[in-house]
C-alpha cells in the first residue's frame, strides 16, 4: 500500500454510538449486533471523532493510523458487523457525509424550555396519548391496607384510604375533550369498577368515542357475580367491541375454585380478554405458566411485583443482562425516542379516585379533578413536571453507562425498588 | 425488490440512487426514509437489481476474478460477497420495500379538522382599507392583475371585524380548543392600513378586553412607512410587529411611488430614521423590512442597503406571478425577477449567511434533512405513529384556518392575503358569519382530487412546496410546476448532499441552530 494512501472511515446512520470515558458501544439497529470497545484510547478517539456533528460519521484515516493493529481490528469489526467501512479518498473530490442520527421534534414542548415563550401551551392537548382513570376506591367497604401494586403497573385497586369515586359528569367532560387530542387509549380502573355508581352511563359514553378502551378487573370481583355479569354484558353489547379490552388480574395464592369459575365464565364471552398474573416469586411464575398451559390461555401477561422483600427474585429473574438488553433489539426509533423523552411515561396522565391528577402515580400531583382542566395539568407537566422527561441520561449510574438508551426507559419499578438501574450491566460501580 | 424501470413514469421506485458533486454514491430509501452513503460495489449491486437482474444468480455465476467498476477500479469476489451480504441486510430491513405512494397521498380533509383549525387559529389578518396613498407599479391590485375582488377604496367596518373575533373568542371554552397558553396574532393589512388608524385603534382596544394570562394577543402590520411619523407612538405602545415595505436604495425603490408618480424614498427613510431615534429598542427588536425583487434591484443590493443603513436583514419576495392579465404578461415579465436567479449573482455571501436559511441551496439542504433523513419530525404525532399507517393530503396547500385567516374589507374570508378571492372560505358581515365547514371541506377535497394524480408520480411529494391555490386548481387541467420524476429527484438529493459536503460544519449548524430541541 502507498504510505500516503488515505481512506474515509464511515459509520452507517443506522448505527447507534455511545461513548463514556474509556468505553464505547456501537450498536447496529438492523441486525442487533454490538461492538464494545474498552480501554483502547486510539480507537476511542476515532469513535469520538466519528460521533462529532462536524464529522457526520465520516473521518479521514491515513496509513499510519489504519495500520495500527487495534485500529485495523476495529475497522475489520465494524465492516464484519455491517456498521460501516472504508472508502478510498481518491474516489472523491469532497469528503462524503452520512446523516448522523440526531433526533429533533419540531413541536417538542421541550424545544421551548429556557426560551421566552407564551406559546409553550399551544396545542398542548395534542401531547395527550393515554389517560388512566381510577374511578373508585373502597367501593367494597373493606378496610384493609391500600395495596401499592398500582404504583408499579396499572392494577385494579383502591388508590385512596377513603371511599370515593369520580364524578360522572366531570369524567364525561374530560373524555369529551380527549376526543380532540392524540389519545389512543383510555384505562378504566378502580377498587372494583363493577361497583361504580354510574357504570352503565360511563361504558355507554365510552362506546361513543373511537379510542381503545381498557377495563381492569380483579378475578375476586367475580364474587359479586350480579354486578360482574352485568358489566360483562355491557361490554358484550357494545357497538365498538373491537376497541375494548378487558384485563383481568390474578394474584397468588389463587383461589382455585374461583379461578376456574372466572375462566369458564369468560371463555364464552365475545370480548378481547387479557389474563394478567401478578408475580412475586419464581413459584408464582411457574404456577402461572402451568395455568396458562393447562387452560390454554392465549392472551396473557406477567406482571412482576416488588413487595419490598423479593429483591433477590427481581435480581435473578427481572434484572436485565447485557445480552437481554441487546436481544430485545431496540429499534433506532426507540433509541432516539429515549434520548429526549421517557417513552413509557410521555403523554400519559392518571386521575385517582380522590381527584388527584398525576402524570404517573409516583410523581407529584399536577392538579385536582374538577378544579384544573386537562389543558392546565398538561401544561404543568410540560413546563414543571419531570416524569415525561425522566431519562436514563439524567440519573446515576445510567448516566455513565453506554447501554443507557438501549435499556428500556425508567419505569415505576425503579421508583419502587429505589435504584435507577435494574440491570446487571452496572456492578461494583463499573460497567 | 425488482422493478421495471419502463414503468417508472407510472409508479414511484422505492430506492433512489444519487451522486453528489464530490463523487459520493448515496441511496435514499423511501420506505425507511433514510439516506445512506454507500460503497461503489453496493451501488453496483443495487443498480443491477434495479435493472431487473437477479443479483444472487449473478453472483453465483461470477468467476473468481475481479470485477471492474468504472472510475473505481477492480474489486475482488470477496469484497463483492461482503457487499452482497450488506445488500441482503438492507433488503431484510425493508430498505428496498415498495411504498404504496398513491395510498400514502390519498389523505382527505374532513369537516372536523377544518372546524378544529378554525377554533384553534393563531392569526387573523384584516384588510383595514383598500385605500392606498401610493401607486406602486407592481401592486397586486394594479393594472397587471385581473382576478382580484372589485376595489373601490372601501374600508372595513369595525363591526365586521368584531363579529368575526367574537365568534372566535367564544369558542375558546369548547373541548376542541387545544391550547392552554397561546399567542393570537392580530394583523392589519392594506391598502395602506395607517389610512384607517381609527379601525386599528378600535380593534386593538377591543381584543384587549379578551386578554387573559393564557391568551396573549400580539399585533402586527405591514405599512409603506409614509405615515409612520403620525402614528408611531401608538404602534410602539402596543408593541406592533412592524413590516415596512421598501425595496432598497432610492434607485431600487423607484417602483414605489405616490399616485402622482413622486418618489416615496426620502419620506420613508426620514420616518424610519425618526422611529429609530425616538424608539431605538423597539426599532431594533420589532421592526423588519420587506422588499420586493424586480429589475431595478437585486438580492445583493437590497441586503447591502439594509445591513449598512439599519443592520437588518430584510425579507425579500418576488412579485406575485399569479393572476396576471394575459394581455400584459410580456410587459410584466420585463420587471419580474426570480429570487433564486438573483441570489446566484450574489458575490459576497458572508452577509447573507448571517441568516443561513436565506441562501436557497442551504434552505433546500435543510428541508431535505427535515423530510428525507428520518431523524426530524414535525410533531410528536408523526414521530409516534408510523407514516406507513397514515395518509397525507397532497400538495402543501395550507389546511383552511390552520395558520391564519384573512378578512377583506368586504368581509370575505380567505385562507391568506396571497390567495385570490375565488378561493373564499366564507363571508362575514355585521350581523352574521357565514362559514360552512362542510362546503369548505368538499371544495378542498375537490382541489386535491384534481392534482393528486400528478402527486402520485412525484418523487418529491413529501417535501412539496406547492400551494394548489396558486396553480389554477379551479381550472380543468392544473399543471403542477413542482413535479419531480426519478431523475429530477435524484438530482435534487444530489445537489442537497453536495451543499452539505461543501461545508462540513453546515450540518451541525442546521441541527444545532435551526433545529434546536
Amino acid at each position: 500500500m502507498n504510505s500516503k494512501k488515505s481512506y474515509w472511515l464511515y459509520i452507517d446512520p443506522y448505527v447507534h454510538i455511545s461513548v463514556k470515558n474509556t468505553t464505547a458501544l456501537l450498536y447496529n439497529t438492523l441486525n442487533g449486533k454490538v461492538l464494545e470497545v474498552k480501554n483502547t484510547p486510539s480507537v476511542i478517539k476515532i469513535i469520538k471523532q466519528l460521533k462529532m456533528l462536524d464529522n457526520t460519521y465520516v473521518i479521514k484515516l491515513f496509513q499510519r493510523e489504519y495500520k495500527k493493529p487495534e485500529i485495523a481490528k476495529f475497522i475489520n469489526n465494524i465492516s464484519d458487523l455491517f456498521m460501516g467501512g472504508l472508502l478510498d479518498t481518491s474516489w472523491y473530490k469532497k469528503k462524503p457525509i452520512q446523516i448522523i442520527p440526531e433526533l429533533r421534534i419540531m413541536d417538542s414542548p421541550y424545544r421551548f424550555l429556557g426560551m421566552k415563550g407564551e406559546n409553550w401551551g399551544r396545542d398542548i392537548l395534542s401531547k395527550l396519548i393515554e389517560i388512566s382513570l381510577y374511578i373508585n376506591s373502597r367501593s367494597k367497604n373493606n378496610h384493609s391496607k391500600i395495596n401499592n401494586t398500582f404504583k408499579q403497573f396499572l392494577f385494579p385497586s383502591s388508590t385512596s384510604n377513603d371511599k370515593n369515586e369520580l364524578n360522572i359528569e366531570q369524567l364525561k367532560k374530560i373524555i369529551c375533550q380527549c376526543k380532540h387530542s392524540n389519545l389512543y387509549n383510555i384505562n378504566i380502573l378502580g377498587d372494583s369498577i363493577i361497583n361504580y355508581s354510574y357504570l352503565r352511563e360511563l361504558v355507554s359514553f365510552l362506546n361513543t368515542i373511537p379510542m381503545k378502551k381498557s377495563y381492569f378487573l380483579h378475578y375476586t370481583d367475580f364474587k359479586d357475580f350480579r354486578n360482574f355479569s352485568r358489566f360483562i354484558n355491557f361490554l358484550n353489547n357494545s357497538q365498538t367491541k373491537e376497541k375494548i379490552i378487558l384485563n383481568i388480574f390474578f394474584n397468588f395464592l389463587l383461589e382455585e375454585k374461583l379461578f376456574t369459575q372466572v375462566l369458564e365464565f369468560l371463555k364464552v364471552q365475545h370480548i378481547k380478554i387479557n389474563y394478567c398474573f401478578v408475580i412475586q416469586k419464581e413459584e408464582d411464575f411457574e404456577e402461572a405458566e402451568l395455568k396458562v398451559n393447562k387452560y390454554d390461555i392465549a392472551n396473557h401477561s406477567y406482571f412482576p411485583f416488588y413487595n419490598g422483600k423479593n429483591l433477590k427474585y427481581f435480581k435473578d429473574a427481572i434484572f436485565l443482562t447485557k445480552k437481554e438488553v441487546v436481544e430485545a433489539k431496540p429499534s433506532q426509533k426507540e433509541i432516539l425516542r429515549r434520548t429526549i423523552i421517557n417513552d413509557t411515561k410521555f403523554g400519559k396522565l392518571t386521575i385517582l379516585s380522590n381527584g388527584n391528577i398525576h402524570s404517573d402515580v409516583n410523581s407529584p400531583k399536577l392538579g385536582d379533578f374538577g378544579t384544573h382542566s386537562i389543558l392546565e395539568v398538561l401544561y404543568k407537566e410540560v413546563t414543571k413536571g419531570k416524569s415525561w422527561r425522566q431519562l436514563r441520561s439524567n440519573v446515576l449510574p445510567c448516566r455513565k453507562c453506554t447501554y443507557q438508551y438501549l435499556c428500556p426507559p425508567l419505569s415505576n419499578y425503579e421508583s419502587a425498588i429505589g435504584r435507577n438501574n435494574i440491570c446487571h450491566i452496572w456492578g461494583n460501580g463499573k460497567q | 425488490m425488482k422493478e421495471n424501470r419502463n414503468e417508472k413514469s407510472k409508479q414511484v421506485e422505492s430506492v433512489i440512487l444519487f451522486k453528489s458533486e464530490g463523487g459520493g454514491n448515496y441511496l435514499y430509501s423511501k420506505k425507511n426514509n433514510q439516506i445512506l452513503l454507500i460503497h461503489p460495489v453496493l451501488h453496483y449491486l443495487i443498480k443491477l437489481d434495479q435493472s431487473d437482474n437477479d443479483v444472487k444468480n449473478w453472483l453465483e455465476n461470477l468467476d473468481n476474478g475481479d470485477i471492474h467498476i468504472e472510475n473505481y477500479g477492480h474489486f475482488s469476489k470477496e469484497i463483492i460477497i461482503h457487499y452482497y451480504n450488506k445488500f441482503k441486510l438492507l433488503s431484510e430491513n425493508g430498505y428496498f420495500d415498495k411504498v404504496d405512494h398513491a395510498n400514502r397521498l390519498s389523505g382527505r380533509l374532513n369537516k372536523k379538522t377544518v372546524k378544529s383549525n378554525f377554533i384553534n387559529t393563531s392569526s387573523v389578518v384584516f384588510e383595514v382599507t383598500q385605500n392606498c396613498n401610493l401607486k406602486c407599479v407592481y401592486c397586486g391590485y394594479g393594472k397587471y392583475y385581473n382576478d382580484y375582488e372589485k376595489r373601490n377604496g372601501r374600508s372595513i367596518c369595525p363591526k365586521i371585524a368584531k363579529r368575526y373575533l367574537d365568534s372566535l373568542f367564544k369558542l375558546w371554552n369548547v373541548p376542541e380548543f387545544r391550547s392552554f397558553t397561546k399567542k393570537v396574532h392580530i394583523a392589519f393589512y392594506g391598502g395602506e392600513p395607517l389610512l384607517n388608524i381609527d379601525f386599528i385603534k378600535e380593534i386593538t382596544q377591543y381584543v384587549k378586553k379578551f386578554d387573559s394570562p393564557n391568551i396573549i394577543f400580539t399585533f402586527g402590520m405591514t405599512t409603506n412607512g409614509t405615515l409612520l411619523h403620525k402614528y408611531m407612538d401608538f404602534l410602539v405602545e402596543n408593541k406592533f410587529e412592524l413590516g415596512i415595505s421598501l425595496d432598497g436604495c432610492e434607485r431600487n425603490n423607484e417602483y414605489r411611488v405616490y399616485k402622482n408618480g413622486r418618489s416615496t424614498f426620502k419620506t420613508i427613510i426620514k420616518n424610519v430614521r425618526y422611529l429609530q431615534e425616538k424608539h431605538p429598542e423597539y426599532f431594533e427588536k420589532t421592526v423588519n423590512f420587506i422588499s420586493v425583487l424586480h429589475n431595478k434591484n437585486s438580492v445583493e443590493e437590497i441586503v447591502d442597503f439594509f445591513i449598512k443603513n439599519f443592520n437588518k436583514m430584510p425579507i425579500i419576495s418576488e412579485i406575485n406571478p399569479g393572476g396576471i392579465d394575459p394581455k400584459k404578461k410580456v410587459e410584466f415579465l420585463k420587471f419580474f425577477k426570480k429570487y433564486n436567479e438573483s441570489i446566484n449573482q450574489v458575490k459576497d455571501f458572508t452577509i447573507l449567511k448571517k441568516n443561513i436559511l436565506r441562501v436557497p441551496e442551504i434552505k433546500e439542504a435543510f428541508y431535505m434533512i427535515m423530510n428525507y433523513c428520518g431523524f426530524i419530525y414535525k410533531d410528536f404525532r408523526s414521530f409516534y405513529f408510523s407514516p406507513d399507517n397514515r395518509s397525507f393530503i397532497p400538495t402543501s396547500t395550507c389546511v383552511p384556518f390552520y395558520k391564519k385567516t384573512f378578512i377583506t374589507a368586504y368581509g370575505t374570508v380567505l385562507p391568506c392575503e396571497s390567495v385570490r378571492h375565488k378561493y373564499a372560505l366564507g363571508v362575514v358581515d355585521e350581523s352574521r358569519i357565514n362559514i360552512n365547514f362542510q362546503q369548505i371541506t368538499d371544495k378542498y377535497n375537490e382541489y386535491y382530487d384534481k392534482i393528486k394524480n400528478q402527486c402520485f408520480t412525484c418523487y418529491n411529494a413529501k417535501r412539496c412546496g406547492v400551494c394548489a391555490l396558486t396553480i389554477g386548481i379551479d381550472g380543468d387541467k392544473p399543471i403542477c410546476y413542482g413535479h419531480m420524476d426519478y431523475d429530477a429527484f435524484s438530482n435534487y438529493l444530489g445537489s442537497c448532499i453536495s451543499t452539505l459536503e461543501k461545508n462540513s460544519s453546515l450540518y451541525k449548524k442546521l441541527i444545532k441552530e435551526v433545529l434546536i430541541s
